[in-house]
């Protein structure tokens, strides 16, 4: 199958720090990869460097065969790549169906996805368990609720692949469950997903495959329970 | 309301209101309502960059001045028809929010803030050195003889002219407001990162609500020439046109169209009022910047906020 | 000495000699907007309040001007100190400050104006000090003591601040501020309060900066308004939050002045600032030493 995002050589400083170090990695369609590493491995650098909030200084990032590198971060999203963020960053002043009305408006509708906006909307927050609070200020929602609506506006743009940025970290079970059944859901529509995690349960039941991130370069890429099990990840999870 | 209709009422309410109030007998209403007016416009167009988009213009006065030099510079050369001046006055404001937007929105929005400031002053400084307008001591420009429309005297057409660029700017306003390009603006000025990855292109829509928001404004000062006979630097970038513009829409409310409409007429004519019974100019200033403040830090989302509230709690 | 020659070099005198004051009137906001983050557009209000007060004094009781700020600067620090808090809890707390702050301190800077127009009226005000008439001249170089001594005052406040921000637990308290507000916290450094005394700080050096002002020139209230530009000018141009960057930003800013004065005339050497912070902002945001 073809590769749906491919990352070559990706490298990116910040000033005299490197946070990435001529990263590879690929997704293929409808793929559920785990990205894991320890605090300041470059995860996020390398989300940002996909999603185009950050743009990397070499290498090459391709989404469906496109060079992206060049693109704003808005162009990507309506290509299909569409990012959550780690700390929620809702439309404050908006009720809860308006925030899914963005990206419904300005991504989705330009790739032909049809239908009425708030229709969509409402289906999504129904997916997600929201459909309750659609005309609740999202300003005022619960932590959960926060990262559900996150989720969901990410949804919205119809995405061919979508990266979720820490959904889970400070949850409860039962609360990581909920997120997870999420993500889970999102294969039966074909959608590609990256999780980004700490909580390694969760992530060990969602991955098809998982990469591990050490200091701005990948050490491990394949099967979950090879790569937890590769005595290189451990040590960088245990220390020397 | 759909746009068309509201368009239709708000041009046929004004028209109305313009032609009823001919029938005022007071001719100093004319001029109290010209500047009343004026900040209807100038609230209204700051309200879309400030207020939409949450970019905060601290050069309105410049935006303003340019719109009125404009007016000068058409009437030294050659006495262009107002409809002329009115409409290149628009464009050249309009340009110069656009050149300002590609400049600076790149950067953190204080540094808008800031650069705006800064225009006000360069612009100054170069009208008061730039002799074809009158540099400092100002130019006369006369209102014409023979009135149209069978108008009693000019200031009757000044201020018709002025409710009409009222009631554009107020339409503008509420179309941009209901629209998928308001619902993009909102999602910028809530989260502009979070908006750029929901696919809204930020960068191109705050440099096209910066150019219209200029451009209203500059609007509003094609006919300030005509109205006092007489320009000059001093009053042209007068810092109240920058400081009520902010102030009007805080106090009003910056979430919708209303709001900068109910502040403006509210400050406006107390400021009128202030003005013609007591004669202190000064204080006024005092009123607005003292009201600016207790707003903002009380009252944050302004009369309409209070509404708002009041309407939340009695639906419960 | 051939006549250009010396107009350049008293071009060059007098801009250096401007620049060390507006580096003292450019601290401040080097302070608030450069380290933490508090978009202080009310700055040249505190800048002329303080030669308001300055002049007060002087009037009264002779005291000279520039001695009197700084034994009042105290006063100014502790208006610093409740500005911050009022700021705080209305704006940033509740995180308003980007445009709701911003309209706040412009709301400042306004009554602050207005109100000293209505007590003192819009004539120009000045002080009188025993070195204020004095100028050295060697050969057809001048040096007025009216420059001189502000410059070496404000040069000497700017020097004090670096040094008190690098050397001491409380500076790098505030230089860290806003780089990781966590790790001060984990230190047991509250942020707040360190923002408020860094913030008090800035103001106190407005209130100094401003007895400068009515040295170097008579004051009226409306003037503060050109410091605007100016004060963001050299922050920017400095990089932001670098004290020896508002140094050299402000002695570039104080020549670029100085020669537009001498050979466009003065009426253009407001645009200057601002021109150049135009400048600056589109083309090189980062300012002159920034990566």
């Amino acid at each position: 199958m073809a590769e749906l995002l491919e990352i070559s050589g990706v490298i990116k400083r910040f000033g005299g720090f490197t946070a990435l170090d001529g990263v590879d990695f690929a997704v293929r369609a409808g793929e559920r990869v785990g990205l894991i590493g320890p605090n300041g491995s470059g995860k996020s650098t390398l989300v940002n460097c996909i999603a185009g909030t950050l743009r990397n200084e070499e290498g090459a990032i391709r989404f469906e065969g496109h060079d992206i590198c060049a693109y704003p971060a808005h162009k990507r999203i309506r290509l299909g790549l569409a990012r959550s963020f780690q700390i929620p960053k809702p439309f404050a002043s908006m009720s809860v169906l308006d925030n899914l009305c963005v990206p419904l408006l300005y991504a989705a509708k330009r790739r032909g996805a049809h239908g009425p906006i708030a229709d969509e909307a409402r289906h999504i927050l129904e997916q997600v368990g929201l459909l309750g609070k659609a005309d609740s200020m999202s300003g005022g929602l619960t932590q959960v609720d926060m990262r559900k609506l996150e989720l969901a506006r990410a949804m919205a743009a119809k995405p061919k692949l979508l990266i979720s940025d820490e959904a889970m970290a400070g949850l409860s079970a039962s609360e990581v469950d909920d997120i997870l059944e999420l993500l889970l859901g999102l294969k039966a529509q074909g959608v590609a997903v990256i999780m980004i995690e700490h909580v390694m349960r969760a992530v060990m039941k969602f991955s098809e495959r998982i990469a591990v991130l050490v200091a701005g370069r990948k050490i491990a890429d394949g099967d979950p329970q090879a790569v937890v099990g590769n005595p290189q990840v451990v040590k960088a999870y245990l220390g020397e | 309301m759909s746009n068309r209709v509201f368009a239709v009422v708000a041009f046929a309410f004004a028209l109305a209101f313009a032609a009823a109030s001919q029938l005022v007998p007071n001719e100093y209403f004319f001029t109290a309502a010209y500047t009343v007016l004026q900040f209807v416009i100038l609230a209204t167009a700051w309200n879309i960059l400030g207020g939409y988009t949450g970019y905060v213009n601290f050069g309105s006065a410049a935006f303003f001045a340019i719109g009125a030099y404009s007016t000068v510079v058409l009437y030294n050369a050659f006495k262009a028809p107002l409809l002329v001046m009115i409409v290149t006055g628009t464009l050249a404001a309009g340009l110069a929010g656009l050149g300002l937007g590609y400049l600076t929105l790149r950067l953190r929005g204080v540094f808008f803030a800031i650069a705006s400031l800064a225009l006000s002053v360069v612009l100054f400084t170069f009208i008061v050195n730039w002799d074809y307008v009158g540099g400092a001591r100002g130019a006369y420009v006369l209102q014409p003889r023979e009135v149209p429309f069978g108008l009693p005297r000019y200031i009757h057409l000044l201020y018709i002219v002025m409710v009409l660029q009222a009631a554009v700017s107020l339409i503008v306003a509420r179309t941009i407001e209901k629209s998928t390009l308001g619902r993009g603006l909102a999602a910028i000025r809530d989260d502009e990162l979070a908006a750029e990855c929901s696919g809204v292109p930020t960068l191109r829509l705050k440099i096209f609500s910066t150019m219209v928001s200029c451009a209203l404004m500059g609007m509003a000062g094609t006919t300030f020439p005509y109205y006092l006979s007489f320009i000059e630097p001093s009053s042209a970038f007068s810092l109240s046109y920058a400081v009520n513009s902010i102030a009007m829409p805080l106090i009003g409310g910056m979430m919708s169209w209303i709001g900068p409409l109910i502040g403006a007429v509210l400050l406006g004519s107390v400021q009128q009022l202030v003005q013609v019974m007591f004669s202190l100019g000064a204080w006024n200033l005092l009123i607005v910047g003292a009201l600016l403040v207790l707003f903002v830090t009380l009252a944050p989302n302004g009369i309409m906020g209070w509404v708002e509230g009041w309407r939340r709690q009695k639906g419960r | 000495m051939e006549a250009s020659t010396a107009l350049v070099i008293n071009a060059i005198i007098a801009g250096l000699l401007l620049g060390g004051f507006y580096a003292a009137v450019s601290l401040g906001i080097s302070i608030s907007f450069g380290m933490l983050d508090v978009v202080n557009i009310a700055h040249p209000a505190f800048i002329i309040l303080g030669s308001y007060v300055a002049y007060i004094v002087n009037d009264r009781f002779g005291f000279d001007p520039i001695l009197v700020s700084v034994v009042l600067s105290p006063l100014f620090f502790a208006l610093g100190m409740a500005l911050y808090r009022i700021y705080y809890i209305c704006f940033e707390k509740r995180g308003q400050e980007s445009l709701r702050g911003l309209a706040f301190f412009f709301g400042i800077l306004f009554i602050t104006e207005v109100t000293l127009v209505l007590v003192f009226g819009v004539d120009y005000r000045m002080v009188s000090s025993v070195y204020g008439d004095v100028t050295w001249r060697a050969g057809d170089i001048d040096f007025p003591m009216r420059l001189v001594v502000p410059f070496l005052v404000s040069v000497a406040m700017v020097v004090g601040v670096q040094l008190f921000l690098t050397h001491t637990f409380f500076g790098r308290a505030v230089l860290a501020v806003a780089q990781d507000q966590l790790a001060l916290r984990l230190m047991g450094v509250n942020p707040v309060r360190v923002k408020e005394l860094a913030f008090a700080l800035s103001i106190a050096t407005a209130g100094v900066a401003g007895a400068f002002l009515i040295v170097i020139q008579p004051v009226q209230p409306s003037i503060g308004r050109e410091y605007i530009g100016l004060v963001f000018a050299v922050c920017v141009l400095g990089g932001m939050g670098s004290i020896w960057g508002t140094l050299i930003g402000a002695l570039v800013l104080g020549i670029a002045e100085s020669f537009t004065s001498t050979f466009f005339g003065p009426s253009w050497a407001p645009a200057v600032s601002f021109g150049l912070l135009l400048a600056t902002l589109a083309f090189r945001p980062s300012g002159l030493f920034g990566r």
